[in-house]
């Protein structure tokens, strides 16, 4: 969210429009103690000892850290299933064997960035699928490299 | 020395971000209602769509080079900003917001460091962090730095980044810079500024200080010390808080009746309500605006009222009364409305409050509906709960038929990659 107030110079004459950014939603989850005490139980037990704010967790940059679903089967030996949520980080530098999503040849897609000699290979990560060598020419934009997949395991029962 | 960061064609820039294909197309961007240009990417600016333009104007130009038109998406806008603005923070003690997508960096402690790499490297950071190109203008004043940022992004040959440190860079920067583009002069004054032959910054700089100070009052001189390279405008780093408050909107379609007119100005009453409470402020005075399309063939008609309230207030619901009153005060049949905002000015911090002898409104009973009210919808939406003053189906709402996907605050936007 930005807030925005009015900028002033010290004789009030006003030089502008200032926004300023307000810290993004914390998603918290409570953490329960339980520890098992000889003697009295602890009535500590009751109370919330402190929260768990997975967005600490799961974005270390805030400023380049983005959301995007998948759908599909290629990267299932990846653990990158069919509805998964991906966190991406674009400032992260694509290595040997990290989870990429990128834009190539008029889609998103997820792939294993892997560089061999001096070639560049987007490899699937399911035996039914085919490598992809990255030419020059191709229309291909880097969007991030994969941190994180949220798997629904309610919806996903086996 | 300062650094200005601005974000090229940046309501443009922010599509482009999520949807790659559009990349180096031309992209244009209308204002609330989808009815002006508000944004061009660098092509669409090359195939001659000017800022301001009507898009029913450019029907034909959007058709023979496929022009991508978007309605304006403020969630995105406000959230890609506070990407670039996170990411510009880690590079300065001091950073003052100028706007949604400008603002200045305070490099002053940076002595030793390469300016020119340093700019190149906050450059590359955005551009590789967020997806979004910017222009960095680096001099040793806030003016100079918007000169620098201008022609920076203007010639080929800086590519987006401009350090003026030398004299004779400066010099050659004011020479080439008109005095209508300097900071804070506007149309009036450039005019004056012509008429006694001073065409360039360079020239502007070179007035005595008692002439500028007589046409260009004691603001003007201030600029004028800060092209040559004398700072007077502070980084603010802490901001005032607002002295008034305007939340306004055009309609979708033109409106008529009184009831559809109360329901968009109890809406901008309680937007209004909402901002108050978040800088803890009151207000005493109201002011409603009603306006006609003045560019259609129809009566005219423009009236405003202000209402004076007995004690400060802060209420979605003090507000929504009040501004109704002042509305019903105002209306007029037989008009097609346009435009209809609220104004609330007069304020006082919220916690020390006089109490008038006659009070009646139950102030601690509000301040807890209006808590519950705020968390509610801050966990909820907006307006999830409102009052039933601002209408359930709002017919008078914006058009907005082109609008992206929310593609970085709304879980259900979020883009889908194929695997």
């Amino acid at each position: 969210m930005l807030k925005e107030t009015v900028l002033q110079n010290r004789d009030r004459s006003v030089f502008g429009k200032a926004f300023f950014v307000d810290g993004h939603e914390d998603l918290e989850l409570p953490l329960f103690g339980s520890k098992i005490a000889a003697g009295f139980p602890s009535p500590a037990t009751d109370y919330i000892e402190e929260t768990i704010n997975l967005n600490r967790h799961l974005i270390k940059n805030p400023a380049s850290t983005f959301f995007i679903r998948v759908m599909g089967e290629s990267m299932q030996d990846a653990y990158i299933r069919n509805t998964d949520l991906l966190v991406i980080d674009k400032s992260l530098k694509a290595r040997d064997g990290s989870a990429v999503v990128c834009w190539l040849e008029g889609e998103f897609t997820v792939k294993t960035y892997k560089p061999a000699g001096n070639k560049l290979y987007l490899l699937p990560a399911n035996p039914k699928y085919k490598a992809i060598e990255l030419t020059e020419g191709m229309d291909f934009v880097f969007m991030g490299v994969v941190t994180y997949s949220i798997h629904d395991c309610l919806k996903n029962q086996l | 020395m300062i650094a200005l960061v601005d974000c090229n064609s940046f309501y443009a820039s922010c599509e482009c971000v999520f949807n790659p294909a559009i990349r180096d197309k031309p992209v244009i961007v209308l204002s609330n209602n989808d009815g002006c240009t508000i944004a061009r990417s660098q092509q669409a600016k090359d195939v001659g769509v000017k800022m301001g333009d009507p898009a029913f104007m450019l029907k034909d130009l959007i058709k023979k080079h496929s022009i991508k038109v978007f309605s304006s998406n403020y969630t995105l806008y406000g959230d890609m900003s506070r990407r670039v603005m996170q990411t510009l923070a880690g590079f300065t003690p001091n950073l003052e917001v100028y706007s949604i997508d400008e603002s200045f960096l305070d490099l002053g402690h940076f002595y030793k460091k390469d300016l020119h790499q340093y700019a190149w490297q906050i450059k590359n950071t955005v551009q590789e962090w967020t997806g979004i190109p910017v222009g960095i203008g680096v001099a040793k004043t806030k003016t100079l730095a918007k000169i620098a940022n201008r022609i920076a992004k203007k010639s080929p040959k800086a590519k987006g980044v401009l350090v003026l440190q030398e004299q004779r860079h400066i010099e050659a920067a004011l020479k080439r810079t008109e005095v209508g583009d300097v900071w804070g002069i506007g149309r009036q004054h450039s005019k004056l500024l012509q008429k006694h032959g001073i065409t360039t910054a360079y020239e502007l700089a070179q007035q005595h200080d008692a002439w500028v100070k007589k046409h260009l009052t004691i603001v003007g001189l201030r600029m004028v010390k800060e092209l040559r390279g004398e700072p007077c405008l502070e980084l603010e780093e802490v901001a005032p808080k607002k002295q008034n408050i305007c939340t306004s909107r055009s309609f979708g379609s033109p409106v008529t009746k009184l009831q559809e007119l109360e329901e968009a100005t109890a809406t901008y009453a309680s937007k209004c309500a909402y901002k108050l409470r978040k800088q803890g402020s009151c207000a005493s005075a109201v002011t409603v605006f009603v306006m006609t399309n003045r560019f259609a063939n129809t009566p005219q008609y423009y009236n405003s009222k202000t209402i004076h309230v007995p004690n400060p207030v802060n209420s979605d619901l003090h507000l929504i009364q009040y501004a109704n009153m002042a509305l019903r005060s105002i209306y007029e049949e037989g008009y097609s409305y346009k435009k209809c905002g609220v104004i609330v000015s007069d304020f006082m911090p919220e916690d020390n409050l006089q109490l008038g002898l006659f009070d009646v409104a139950d102030t601690g009973k509000h301040k807890d509906l209006m808590k519950a009210l705020d968390n509610l919808n801050s966990r909820y939406g907006m307006a999830t709960v409102k009052a039933a003053a601002q209408g359930i189906k709002n017919n008078w709402t914006l058009k907005r038929e082109r609008l992206s996907p929310c593609y970085t605050t709304r879980l259900s936007d979020v883009l889908v990659a194929r695997l």
